[in-house]
């Protein structure tokens, strides 16, 4: 028995790999998002050369305003001072941060609601579902505005809240629907005649053959948390106490730099650009691996 | 002449594992008015054989040599025009879970009444739906059920509409592939019966291909038994039945329970069929073959006559 | 079989009816009786035949024996034991001892798991044994199906099995626990006639050897008497004709048994055969809920009798009831047609 066959996991893993591979989009994603997660590591470097390198707080002495690149500042500085390098570390750091965080939380509260919503049927699956509509159609922009203005400044980690329960709804209907579809599959009926709890059925039945397509889902939930957190950074509604690609924005335009300084503009929208490009070739990627894979039946004539 | 003669075809599909020799050089010949059965169990190459004679085989697919003659014109050698002009008017096919066939948002006349007017330009709406009306009565659907939709007709009704719709333009040859396989066997009986009649009125050739043999015996005159893309017996559906002499045959046979006669044992065919992207050399069949000997493995058999029209690919007879 | 055993299952005026969802314009939907209060036996150590064409109610039999759905009325025992709307540890205990074999091999067995974890899962949701004990018990479970050797076949996952092997862990997978019975839901329909003769032999086996009692459910009269001891033929939610299978299939008394004897394509033959012809051309009218079910095709029918009430199942002969007025008038004096088939031996 090879190593490949003790080791199921391990076995498909092997198999999308060789997938993915050959996908150009899936290469090029990759690459970028290696990128931007070494971006995201070496953010912790310039304050410790350097406690004037610091994005929040590190101000150079010699500097008050807004300079072009230089020898000391690779890409300038900001209206305070501030050096743009590292604030553009510190922002990959917490693209990749708030992207993840709020796709994992949302993707499982999807994944849980929708499948026990498809699971269970009947009137849990009409409330669930009426509530996943109703949240749907209220614009997560507004609401994070509402709240702002009574609670004051939200935390990030309370943007990142927010968005999860916003963008659970999409997901759980996915996942509804694949879990309705898969009920029916004998192989589940024959999990019942076997004398499968419903917890067992849940859980080792239905979700490894949802799980793809959640974690396909996954990639696109990134890209829409990093674009909702800048958004609401540049809006102004963003945590100040974190340095985000959106917050760079909105400090750019508050300050009126937005035509005299195009080292400070253009790299944080460069970066919110690519980073979402990235994760979607990836998403697209994961599609060939997941679709033929799942539908590989070796039926003859 | 012959209505349709398929000589020497090989049928080969460009897969992502290879190419797959499906079919190999299957010659047999189909008379005026005869009805000739394609017997197999599934990878044996009689759907594919189906497909070619229409020439709707999937782009991956080909004839790789071989001719298949239609009233002495080759028609693989013809222009995609001529091959139209040929399709559904001199050759129909009935397909496989045909019910699938019908277009579920189209009224079935209609449906039928274009396929009409695709072959023939020049008739009106009026005369075409007249003609479909003329062929419901052929097949035994009540005409009012002309304006239903497919998904009001029951599984014997839909298998009707698609056999008139065969019959529409007047072919000389109908394929009919397992048209009846999902259907349950009191229909099944309906429908081979209502096959039967048309055939003797019209005097219209039918290949019929099947994976059970007890039809194939009741429809046909002639049976053609294929195994891993051969075809390994040939002959009056009595002289095959009754004295089968490939081993495949027999053990096909054996396989199959039967309502009346003796209760033998069923014997089942041991091994898998051989992969058709590397087949063996010799033998397709040596691997499972009861009866198999040392040469088997290594030369092709060779057809071998066994008198009144009955052949087969064996060394063993 | 013997007179002296006691029925393992029971099924007493078992109805199940579903309801279909209303629309626009209908307040209620029509509601379809899938099984008409149906009562049988199943012997121990016996392989009982339910033959019916689509829509006949025979899956459906086999779904609530099971208890993959709930009646709609009407009791089931087992070893006298009711188990009609078991739940919970009561439910868990009885899936020990019945089991199924569904009828598509390509869809009955998880595509994400191997064939070690889909046939010790009953091991498992049952907690018997250790690991190591579960994958010999796996092994044995594979040998006795015929998927030698068992280990080349452990890890593999079900796109790499043929049809036939797969329907064969379905089988190992039903038999892992050693249920005292099996329904078998057409497991051949979606196999070849060779294929399909390996399995009927495994669940020949199973009697023989393991005396496990089997309901086969088929719409193929030629399988069931090949198979099986007793046969019970259904039509739309009634039982029409019941006994041994030699006999209901030499001697049918009731017409629609005769109907489907006539219709089996008889290998060349149909043309000679002689037939029972009590299939009607062109339907009766009839009310749907009065008089036998068979009454609209029935060549045989008696206007006033057949119409207006439905006939019960009697016993005519020892162990072979019929539901019928007018059976019998058809003459099984019409020669069982019997014709040498070549052996191949």
């Amino acid at each position: 028995m090879t190593v490949r066959e003790r080791f199921p996991l391990l076995n498909s893993f092997l198999d999308g790999w060789s997938i993915f591979k050959q996908s150009l989009l899936g290469r090029i994603g990759l690459v970028l998002l290696i990128m931007f997660a070494l971006m995201a590591v070496c953010s912790y470097i310039p304050p410790w050369i350097d406690p004037m390198y610091n994005p929040m707080t590190g101000v150079d002495p010699d500097i008050t305003c807004c300079t072009p690149p230089s020898m000391r500042h690779w890409l300038g500085t900001d209206f305070m001072g501030r050096d743009i390098l590292s604030q553009l570390l510190a922002g990959a750091r917490v693209a990749f941060m708030v992207g993840i965080s709020a796709a994992v939380m949302s993707i499982v509260l999807g994944v849980a609601i929708g499948m026990t919503a498809g699971y269970m049927g009947r009137l849990m699956d009409t409330l669930l579902m009426r509530l996943a509509d109703m949240i749907m159609v209220m614009p997560t922009l507004l609401v994070v505005l509402i709240l702002s203005s009574v609670f004051g400044q939200l935390n990030i980690w309370t943007i990142v809240l927010i968005i999860a329960l916003f963008r659970w709804p999409g997901v759980s209907r996915i996942i509804r629907g694949q879990t309705l579809s898969l009920k029916q599959r004998p192989f589940i009926e024959a999990a019942k005649v076997a004398g499968a709890s419903h917890s067992r059925i849940i859980f080792q039945h239905i979700m490894p053959n949802v799980l793809p397509l959640a974690f396909l889902f996954m990639t696109f939930r990134v890209t829409s948390a990093i674009i909702t957190e800048a958004a609401l950074a540049f809006l102004g509604f963003g945590d100040p106490g974190t340095v985000s690609w959106g917050m760079m924005l909105q400090w750019v335009w508050k300050t009126g730099h937005m035509f005299k300084a195009p080292y400070w503009l253009l790299p944080p929208g460069m970066c919110i650009s690519l980073i979402t490009l990235s994760f979607y070739m990836l998403g697209r990627a994961m599609d060939e691996v997941l679709d033929p894979r799942l539908r590989k039946e070796d039926q003859t004539d | 002449m012959a209505l349709l003669e398929v000589d020497n075809i090989s049928i080969g599909y460009h897969t992502q594992k290879g190419y797959l020799k499906a079919v190999e050089g299957v010659s047999f010949v189909l008379e005026k008015g005869q009805s000739l059965g394609l017997v197999g169990e599934s990878g044996c190459g009689k759907t594919t054989i189906g497909m070619a004679l229409m020439g709707l085989l999937p782009p991956n697919g080909s004839v790789r040599k071989g001719r298949i003659l239609l009233e002495g014109r080759n028609i693989l050698t013809m222009s995609d025009e001529e091959k139209r002009h040929i399709r559904w008017r001199e050759m129909a096919m009935i397909f496989q879970a045909a019910m699938n066939a019908l277009n579920p948002v189209q009224r079935v006349g209609d449906q039928i009444a274009e396929a009409i007017r695709v072959h023939n330009p020049s008739l009106e709406k009026g005369a075409a739906l007249s003609q479909v009306e003329g062929l419901f009565d052929l097949v035994g659907i009540p005409r009012e059920r002309l304006r239903d939709y497919p998904h009001q007709y029951s599984g014997g009704m839909k298998q009707r509409a698609v056999i008139a719709m065969a019959l529409a333009c007047h072919p000389k040859v109908i394929i009919a592939d397992e048209p009846t396989t999902a259907l349950d066997v009191i229909v099944q009986d309906q429908i081979l019966e209502e096959v039967r009649r048309l055939q003797r009125e019209f005097n219209i050739g039918i290949i019929f291909i099947s994976h059970d043999i007890s039809i194939v015996a009741d429809m046909c005159r002639d049976i053609g038994v294929m195994y891993a893309g051969q075809l390994v017996e040939m002959g009056p559906w009595r002289a095959v039945f009754e004295s089968p002499a490939h081993p495949y045959t027999k053990a096909l046979l054996s396989s199959f329970p039967t309502l009346t006669g003796e209760k033998s044992d069923l014997v089942p065919i041991p091994g898998e069929t051989p992969n058709l992207i590397n087949p063996p050399i010799g033998c397709r069949f040596c691997d499972r073959c009861p009866e198999a000997r040392t040469f088997c493995k290594a030369t092709p058999p060779q057809w071998v006559d066994m008198g009144s029209g009955h052949q087969v690919l064996c060394f063993r007879s | 079989m013997t007179g002296e055993n006691k029925p393992i299952l029971q099924m007493r005026n078992i109805h199940k009816v579903y309801k279909t969802k209303g629309n626009l314009f209908r307040s209620s939907g029509k509601d379809v009786i899938a099984l008409n209060r149906i009562s049988l036996d199943i012997y121990k150590g016996e392989i009982f035949g339910l033959v019916g064409e689509s829509g006949s109610g025979k899956t459906t039999a086999g779904r609530l024996i099971v208890s993959l759905e709930e009646t709609s009325s009407g009791r089931i025992f087992l070893d006298s034991h009711e188990v009609t709307a078991l739940k919970g540890r009561a439910l868990k205990t009885f899936r020990r001892k019945v089991q199924m074999i569904f009828q598509d091999p390509y869809q009955s067995l998880n595509p994400q798991r191997s064939i070690y974890d889909t046939v010790s899962e009953p091991l498992k949701i049952h907690r018997m044994g250790k690991t190591s004990d579960r994958k010999d018990r796996v092994r044995e479970a594979l040998k006795a199906v015929g998927l030698s050797p068992p280990d080349d076949f452990l890890y593999r996952y079900p796109h790499r099995l043929s049809g036939g092997q797969r329907q064969r862990v379905a089988i190992a997978r039903a038999m892992i626990l050693n249920p005292e019975f099996v329904i078998a839901d057409e497991p051949t329909s979606m196999l070849d006639a060779s294929i399909s003769a390996q399995i009927f032999n495994i669940l020949l086996t199973m009697r023989n050897k393991l005396g496990v009692t089997q309901l086969f459910i088929t719409h193929s009269l030629a399988a069931a008497r090949y198979l099986c001891d007793r046969i019970a033929v259904i039509y739309r939610g009634h039982l029409m004709e019941l006994g041994r299978a030699e006999a209901v299939i030499q001697s049918p008394r009731h017409p629609y048994t005769q109907a489907l004897i006539d219709a089996v394509p008889k290998f060349g033959h149909s043309k000679d055969a002689r037939r029972y012809g009590t299939l009607l051309a062109k339907n009766h009218e009839a009310r749907e809920d009065k008089g036998c079910i068979f009454y609209p095709r029935c060549a045989i029918a008696d206007d006033h009798l057949c119409a207006r009430k439905a006939p019960g199942l009697t016993e005519i002969a020892t162990g072979h009831w019929v539901a019928c007025f007018r059976q019998g008038s058809v003459e099984s004096s019409l020669t069982p047609f019997s014709y040498g088939l070549a052996e191949g031996r």
